[in-house]
């Protein structure tokens, strides 16, 4: 079990100073192997991607049918994790170059760019695994912490969760829509209209390419070619869930009230981002298809700090954390992926002692 | 415009419910280094000495080009160590036939583009710029005066060359200012331009002679070089302190003779010691403020009135990203000051340090 010493406010501050030194030493170094490292992404979504759909074009030959659904998968994963998300935190903004600009980069996903950007980035990396605040702790679908009040509808949440998995690109994508609100009254109907009118849009147009165009190019395939596009959409969307759950809703990710907001400093914004998420090991091919959110511990504390250098961060932050006596939470994905499933079932059913969060630091 | 719209690339229509730009670009350049979606992309076709430290490089854009007008610049990109940085330069030529573009650049000292620009870009490279701009435009039907300090010629090249094309009996005086002969520049094309228009005439004046202070423009040589200064409308070109004291000279004598002037001047020096006030100016809204030194360009920009996206506004989720189109501002996250023109920046962990342009 993980421990974590309690630290007086000048230590907090220290703590802090330390990460933020490390960013400085960073980002003094940005430059070409950046650039190149993500241009080398762009070529393996690119390259992966008009290879899997050469493939489907084969029909439903099985070793090409198969090859083609994983590469068209792979792709679709890579783009919107390891390249996507990566490039809309504006990791890579420092090259000035158009295309990897955070602001204006659109993915080959059904959520909008721009939605993204607001519940993401925004929303969830600035209140990260703050209850009512972060919209993605469980989605308004599923209850992950005892600090979350229950109600029965969360009996059937592992059944919500497998839906949200499978239809996980539109799920981020309403996440936005905030339909509770329409539903609740809170919000307009024309403001609801105006929310949806780019969702509309972006699932139009990634629908009408994955499961009308190619298909009718691969003519006498076309059969093959859409189930195709729906199995890569579908290998992409469990592969982002299961990667996203892991981040946050592990064995030991804490969650925080509202009131660790107030005078938050930097120091304990550090600390809130290091004990709400979770790491996972592994090579450096699956550090690049979870878009090095398996290091989501140095994401959190470094959003704008191009992903590839999260790995070297790691072994720093590690020492820091240990100097500070604060738990760095990481594990095999088998054990991390593991305990956020216990957390489904388990919270799916009422505690006994409903417990008030973040009775611990940061306070 | 020369040759715009008949240009435009009409397959993009067809092409978007399928790929996208990036992805469009990715392949279209691997077939021609030229080919791509919107951006123009030229290729290097000459690069010519015109002074001892001025290059004239010219090029070949590809069909995204829009064209451009005597006088007008253009930014050019270079990605130098990861980075791409953009600079402005002047056309030194006319549209023609050709379809080539050409500009100059002085090799600055410490100067990173134009460094790079001189040693590293060859003939037959790539280089991305973007459309050309400005507006200024001469009288063409009245008697000139061009008035040029140092890299402050070339638009003057692109207007003169303009002239010997299209009005050669114009009557035109160039007093044209440099350090020393070496970097007097572009004296062969100027010879050639003599030949064609014999209402034409070069002065040149060199500043700096040594053990005496440096040569200015002042209104006694003036009335030296050019007695009928009053009869001429007059562009001026070069460093600020050429521009002004043109611009003083033509006040004091009350001149009601159009006189245009356009400065090149150094980015203004960062002083990070004290907060002091500085310019604001926000180009989409066309506004101009008074601002601090000591605030973010957030909260500036909101006091005056805008309302730029923002989120978090600690620098961590990338809402208040914005182009800087110009002036130098400390990062309050790492400390660190640029004067990079043309780059974002999160107006929220952002402090203006000398007078600062916002495309807001
Ligand atoms: S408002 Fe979030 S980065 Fe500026």
């Amino acid at each position: 079990m993980k421990s974590n010493r309690t630290l007086t406010a000048s230590e907090i501050d220290a703590f802090g100073a330390e990460l933020d030194q490390l960013r400085h030493r960073t980002v003094a170094t940005l430059g070409e192997r950046d650039a190149t490292y993500i241009r080398r992404i762009r070529t393996s979504v690119r390259i992966t991607e008009l290879a899997g759909r050469l493939m489907l074009f084969a029909g439903f030959f099985p070793p090409t049918f198969i090859l083609g659904v994983l590469l068209l998968g792979v792709s679709k994963i890579i783009d919107n994790m390891e390249l996507g998300h990566n490039v809309m935190h504006g990791q890579f903004d420092f090259m000035n170059e158009p295309e990897f600009c955070g602001k204006r980069f659109e993915w080959n996903h059904a959520c909008p760019a721009d939605f993204w950007r607001y519940t993401h980035n925004y929303e969830h990396h600035t209140y990260t695994n703050i209850l009512g605040k972060d919209k993605d702790l469980g989605y308004g679908l599923v209850r992950l912490f005892p600090e979350q009040r229950w109600n029965p509808g969360f009996l059937l949440q592992p059944l919500y969760a497998l839906l949200l998995a499978i239809l996980f690109q539109y799920g981020v994508a309403i996440q936005h829509l905030k339909m509770n609100r329409l539903l609740n009254g809170k919000m307009s109907k024309a403001e609801f209209g105006e929310r949806f009118q780019p969702f509309w849009h972006k699932l139009r147009h990634t629908s009408v390419r994955d499961y009308v165009i190619f298909p009718l190019l691969a003519g006498p395939h076309f059969v093959a070619v859409l189930c195709g596009n729906i199995l890569a959409n579908l290998i992409r969307n469990l592969w982002t869930w299961v990667i996203i759950f892991c981040g946050h809703f592990t064995k030991d990710a804490e969650v925080f009230p509202q009131s660790v907001l107030q005078n938050e400093t930097r120091g304990h914004w550090y600390l809130r981002q290091l004990r709400g998420s979770s790491n996972l090991k592994g090579s450096k091919l699956f550090h690049i298809m979870s878009g090095n959110l398996s290091h989501q511990i140095e994401h959190h504390l470094y959003p704008d700090i191009p992903a590839n250098r999260y790995a070297e961060m790691s072994v720093e932050v590690r020492k820091i954390c240990a100097k500070y006596g604060q738990h760095y939470n990481t594990g095999r994905f088998s054990v991390q992926f593991a305990s956020v499933l216990w957390r489904i079932f388990r919270y799916a059913l009422p505690n006994r002692h409903q417990q008030a969060p973040g009775q611990k630091q940061p306070a | 415009m020369s040759n715009t719209a008949s240009h435009t690339l009409s397959f993009t229509r067809w092409l978007s419910p399928l790929v996208d730009e990036a992805t469009f670009d990715f392949y279209a350049r691997r077939i021609n280094p030229t080919w791509r979606w919107s951006r123009v992309i030229c290729r290097v076709t000459k690069i010519e000495p015109v002074a001892a430290d001025m290059l004239a490089f010219t090029l070949k854009p590809n069909g995204n080009w829009r064209g451009f007008e005597a006088g007008q610049h253009l930014q050019v990109y270079a990605e130098i160590n990861g980075v791409r940085h953009s600079r402005s330069y002047s056309m030194t030529n006319t549209p023609n036939p050709a379809g080539e573009i050409q500009f100059a650049v002085k090799r600055v000292p410490g100067g990173l583009v134009s460094n790079w620009l001189h040693d590293k870009l060859k003939t037959g490279d790539h280089i991305e710029i973007g459309q050309a701009f400005g507006t200024q435009k001469l009288p063409c039907n009245q008697p000139l005066l061009l008035v040029a300090g140092g890299s402050g010629i070339t638009p003057v090249m692109s207007w003169l060359q303009h002239l010997a094309h299209r009005y050669q009996h114009a009557d035109v005086v160039l007093l044209q200012y440099a350090r020393d002969a070496a970097t007097l520049p572009f004296q062969q094309q100027l010879a050639q331009i003599a030949a064609k228009m014999p209402n034409f005439t070069l002065q040149t004046i060199l500043t700096d002679h040594p053990g005496q202070p440096p040569i200015v423009f002042d209104d006694q040589q003036l009335t030296q070089r050019v007695p009928d200064a009053q009869r001429r409308a007059a562009f001026a070109c070069g460093p600020s302190s050429l521009t002004s004291a043109v611009r003083q000279v033509w006040q004091a004598r009350g001149y009601t003779q159009p006189l245009l002037t356009e400065a090149f001047s150094p980015p203004a020096l960062p002083d990070n010691s004290s907060v002091h006030p500085v310019a604001l100016s926000y180009s989409r809204s066309g506004k101009q403020q008074q601002g601090s030194s000591g605030v973010n360009l957030l909260q500036q920009a909101e006091a005056h009135g805008l309302k730029p996206a923002n989120g978090c506004r600690m620098g961590i989720c990338f809402s208040c990203v914005c182009k800087k189109e110009s002036g130098t501002v400390t990062n309050l996250l790492t400390g660190e000051t640029s004067s990079e023109p043309g780059e974002m920046i999160r107006l929220c962990v952002s402090t203006p340090v000398s007078d600062v342009t916002l495309d807001l």
